[in-house]
């Protein structure tokens, strides 16, 4: 009697085991359907917030004077600079002059003044035809001139340039090449 | 090869280098030096003018201790212009012309790149003169 007794009890604790064990599966289940996959990209610790297809527009007395475009841009709060990839700068020219548009692999953008580092690859085009290439450019937003001291190579119909450092007043486009100058100019444009 | 030197593409090397995209001149300052074709030429500073579709060179001036030096021929002046159409290079402010041994001066020499030839001009203050040795190497060639 007493064995059977003893059964009568194992039973029952399986029983109360079992229903607890059900209990805990349903609630689990419950809490994964609640929370959702989270699928935004957790952003790395220095950047606040992250844009995806930035574009920025500077006017003047309602005049568009530059545009910058990136294929992403990471923003510091605290450095204040927008960290871009894939960039591209519209540089409008007043008076006929046409459009600069320059291209670099990435960019920094420094909101408080304007200014921008164009760093990788960096490309200039002109609607003119000439254009200029530079492993990096700084645009200095105060003069809207873009400098580098860095090797450029200039080239338009019938010419190319080279120097070491650059000034290139994008209002005017004339430009300056500070040090070891060559160029080649061919009779006929070829 | 003398004959088509203005044909060759104009190669420069200076210090520093002003352009304007606009008015299509470049000012190339600080130890230049021009070469085109078997023709060099050293000044301090070098405007190049170019216009039209292909941005033709039009006119090369050039400005302080002028020198050219083309195979035995050697001019010198305090400024020159220099018009690749035509070809010719026209120095003033002393300028002169040696030629091997051979020296000629006057107030403006204009120099033909593409002929072993040049023209000297007199003025007021400046005959023309010339120190032209017989017999020497270069006879029957004109400085």
């Amino acid at each position: 009697m007493h064995n059977f007794n003893n059964f009568k009890r194992f039973l029952g604790i399986l029983a109360v085991v079992a229903s607890l064990l059900v209990i805990a599966t349903i609630v689990f289940r419950m809490q994964q359907e609640v929370a959702p996959k989270l699928s935004v990209r957790k952003l790395p610790l220095q950047v606040d917030v992250s844009l995806q297809n930035f574009h920025y527009t500077e006017t003047k007395q309602g005049i568009k004077r530059w545009e910058l475009s990136a294929e992403r841009a990471d923003y510091n709060k605290q450095a204040d600079i927008s960290y871009l990839s894939r960039v591209r700068m519209v540089v409008h020219g007043a008076g006929g002059l046409g459009e600069l548009v320059i291209t670099a692999d990435r960019g920094e953008y420094r909101n408080g003044t304007r200014d921008i580092a164009l760093v990788g690859n960096v490309q200039g085009k002109s609607s003119k035809g000439y254009g200029f290439s530079a492993p990096r450019v700084n645009y200095v937003a105060a003069r809207s001139m873009l400098q580098t001291s860095e090797r450029v190579r200039l080239t338009d119909i019938g010419s190319e340039l080279e120097g070491t450092g650059m000034e290139y007043y994008t209002q005017t486009r004339k430009f300056r090449l500070l040090k070891d100058v060559s160029a080649v100019y061919r009779q006929g444009g070829k | 090869a003398q004959g088509s030197n203005n044909k060759e593409p104009l190669k420069i090397k200076s210090d520093t280098l002003n352009t304007d995209n606009e008015k299509k001149t470049a000012i190339f300052e600080g130890k230049v030096v021009a070469r085109q074709g078997d023709m060099t030429l050293y000044t301090d500073r070098l405007v190049v003018s170019y216009n039209g579709p292909n941005n033709e060179v039009s006119q090369v001036e050039a400005f302080g201790n002028v020198r050219i030096v083309q195979e035995e021929r050697q001019a010198t002046g305090a400024h020159g212009v220099y018009d690749p159409k035509l070809a010719r290079i026209i120095l003033d402010g002393n300028p002169k012309v040696v030629s091997g041994e051979d020296v000629v001066t006057g107030r403006i020499i204009t120099y033909y790149v593409n002929e072993q030839k040049s023209v000297v001009t007199s003025g007021p203050k400046e005959r023309v003169e010339a120190v032209i040795h017989p017999g020497g190497k270069n006879v029957g060639a004109k400085p």
